[in-house]
């Protein structure tokens, strides 16, 4: 019996051993799944393309581009891209609108782009979201080549974005008139969104 | 998706089922419970009733990459855990671990009932057992998509194999042993198995795009849930809606049968015992009315706008998590064959009944893999009352792991607990927290019949 009793106390000891091992900041009750996301820390989403096509601009007659051009492009009524992939963006999340702008022109141009929206259910409040410059101010694109701009914007900014109903653009150029060889010269504009902190769930 | 990723990682730092087949310190073992079940030839000294829901529990947890500590981290508000996915855990810190395919296996068995018993030169056993497997074959790239996403200039991901399984099955067996004479002992047990369920989800394509231009994915994948009592609804879509579920056990979802064979024989004035067996070597047959299969074949494809002097194109197709939901499609029965494992040993008595060392291959077979381990063990007895193993195993040939096992039998209690992997650091749960393998063993009961040393002089 006595011998019993130092096994038993040994098997104790072992058992006790381990349980000793329990590290108690590890417990699976108690994990945090709020914050979960995938796309880990930067995100980058493409957003689209606008194609400026200055063939059409072009003065008939002379294959000469007039400068300034303003201009607009109709979206419909109802908001033009589906933002839903931007619905799993944290709402409190830094976000960075990137313009690469391609110039197919060997001149440096003034640019300034902007999205209409009409803020709440009425038609009648139309407000602009400048992507490239500001109400008075335009950027420099880079002769014959890409430039990129980026800009911060809010979450609120995207969802306008995705409601716009009009984009409007103003080209300008030093000169008061280019001539170039090509009619369908194309000037692209890509925006792509980044976002730091990924894609809830 | 979100529910996908918390089953999966829930599914890795809790159940812990593992690679595991079973306790191979405990193979040299006489006189414990458990080594009847690691080669049906071989007889405990006495017999025993094993303790309901206690006699042998084991739990087990084996990755080739992955553990607790990289999946689970401590929350920087000091308080609880984030998963692997918080923003909060650095993506490069996390990845560095992984391996191209990271495997992860939890196993977690239970005795219900079990009792054996001494006749003659033959040994009678009878058990209940339920066993749980899961397993997760989750590519680096998998990893990567969830913490890296599109990164600064965009990634391409290639997750083709990324899929789990989960099972779970009671047995009831019926064992008998026979010592054939001084030098020869056989086995064999016969096992009937009722199903639980069975759910396997795998893609066997998951192509995914993320960059500034567009993104992308191309998935296909095939979902087989048999389920005992389990039945799921469809959604609008005709998508397997898992949340929508209706529970009624009313038969098992499948049945099958399964075999254990053994032979022991004793050499060299019987210092020298080799041993062999074939464990679990059998199926289960699910059948098609408690099975709910379903196929995703998902194709998102995104580039934002196209706006333009002639109007806008959209370029959205399908759902960004179209790739997680599964379209229903017309059951069919199925079969399954369980963790086949061969062990082949021998053991060498340097001092008769009192040391001996051992050598153990166990190679477990399943679907598309097989796991081998190299087990050598050395072992002190001390009388029938208490015995004890170390042991140092090579597994898959990849990393060696030290453990141990104790078989504490007096006469009125039987008592067990060992481990393939001392443990270290565990969390609340006793879940091993820095260890990419880990099991443990515990058994109870209480012995019957006459001492192995008075039996010996009565023969």
């Amino acid at each position: 019996m006595k011998r019993n009793l130092k096994f038993s106390t040994v098997f104790l000891i072992l058992c006790l051993s381990l349980s000793s091992c329990v590290d108690n900041n590890y417990d699976l009750t108690d994990i945090n799944t709020d914050d979960i996301t995938i796309g880990g820390e930067n995100l980058v989403i493409p957003m689209g393309q606008i194609e400026i096509n200055l063939g059409q601009l072009l003065t008939k007659a002379s294959q000469t581009i007039n400068f300034p051009v303003n201009d607009a492009y109709d979206l419909g009524n109802d908001g033009f891209f589906d933002g839903s992939i931007l619905d799993k963006l944290p709402n409190d999340g830094n976000f960075t609108l990137v313009s690469v702008v391609s110039n197919p022109i060997g001149e440096t141009l003034s640019l300034r782009l902007w999205f209409d929206y009409r803020s709440g259910d009425g038609s009648s409040q139309t407000h602009s979201l400048y992507v490239l410059g500001d109400v008075s101010n335009t950027v420099r694109v880079n002769a014959a080549g890409e430039t990129t701009v980026t800009i911060n914007v809010t979450r609120d900014m995207l969802d306008h974005f995705c409601k716009a109903v009009d984009v409007g653009f103003y080209i300008g150029c030093e000169k008061s008139s280019v001539t170039v060889d090509d009619s369908n010269l194309k000037m692209t504009i890509k925006l792509t969104v980044k976002a730091k902190g990924g894609i809830e769930l | 998706m979100k529910k996908i990723l918390i089953i999966a990682a829930v599914a890795v730092m809790g159940l812990g089922l593992a690679n595991a087949q079973s306790l191979r310190t405990a193979y040299f073992l006489e006189n414990s419970m458990l080594n009847n079940s690691l080669n049906p030839a071989f007889q405990p000294y006495r017999g025993y009733v094993s303790i309901p829901l206690a006699g042998s529990t084991d739990i087990a947890y084996s990755s080739n990459s992955l553990a607790l500590d990289k999946i689970l981290y401590p929350d920087e508000s000091g308080s609880g855990l984030v998963t692997f996915m918080d923003a909060q855990v650095d993506a490069t810190e996390f990845l560095k671990n992984l391996k191209s395919d990271n495997r992860v296996d939890l196993d977690l068995g239970m005795k219900i009932l079990g009792f054996g018993f001494h006749s003659g030169k033959s040994f009678w056993t009878f058990d209940i057992d339920l066993k749980n497997n899961v397993n997760l074959d989750l590519p680096r790239e998998f990893f990567e998509f969830a913490k890296i996403g599109s990164g600064e200039s965009g990634m391409t991901y290639n997750m083709k194999d990324f899929g789990a399984n989960v099972s779970s099955y009671a047995s009831v067996g019926v064992g008998y042993s026979r010592t054939i004479n001084e030098r020869l002992s056989v086995g064999a047990k016969m096992k009937v198995i009722a199903g639980a369920a069975n759910v396997d989800m795998r893609y066997s394509k998951m192509d995914v795009v993320m960059r500034s231009d567009k993104w992308e994915i191309d998935a296909v994948g095939e979902l087989e849930a048999s389920c005992a009592g389990l039945t799921f609804e469809d959604d609008d879509q005709g998508c397997i809606d898992f949340e929508n579920n209706d529970f009624s056990l009313k038969k098992p979802a499948g049945w099958g049968a399964a075999i254990d064979l053994g032979a022991s024989y004793k050499l060299l004035d019987e210092r020298l015992t080799l041993s062999a067996a074939v464990i679990d070597l059998g199926f289960i047959k699910w059948g098609a009315e408690n099975t709910t299969s379903g196929t995703a074949q998902a194709k998102y494809y995104f580039a934002g706008f196209n706006v333009n002097k002639d109007g806008t194109e959209s370029s959205l197709e399908g759902d960004f998590e179209d790739f997680t939901k599964f379209k229903r499609v017309e059951p069919q029965s199925n079969s399954t064959g369980l963790r086949t494992t061969i062990n082949v040993a021998g053991e060498f008595e340097f001092v008769k009944n009192v040391i001996s060392a051992g050598l153990l291959s166990s190679t477990q077979f399943r679907p598309n893999k097989t796991f081998t381990e190299l087990t050598a063990a050395g072992t002190v007895r001390l009388k029938e009352i208490l015995a004890a193993s170390v042991s140092c195993s090579l597994v898959n040939g990849q990393y060696a792991t030290v453990g141990f096992a104790v078989n504490f039998s007096p006469s009125w209690i039987n008592l067990f607990i060992g481990t393939d992997n001392i443990l270290g650091k565990v969390s609340k749960q006793f879940i091993p927290i820095s260890q990419r393998s880990a099991n443990l063993y515990v058994g109870l009961g209480i012995p019957l019949g006459r001492k192995w040393t008075d039996r010996q002089k009565s023969e």
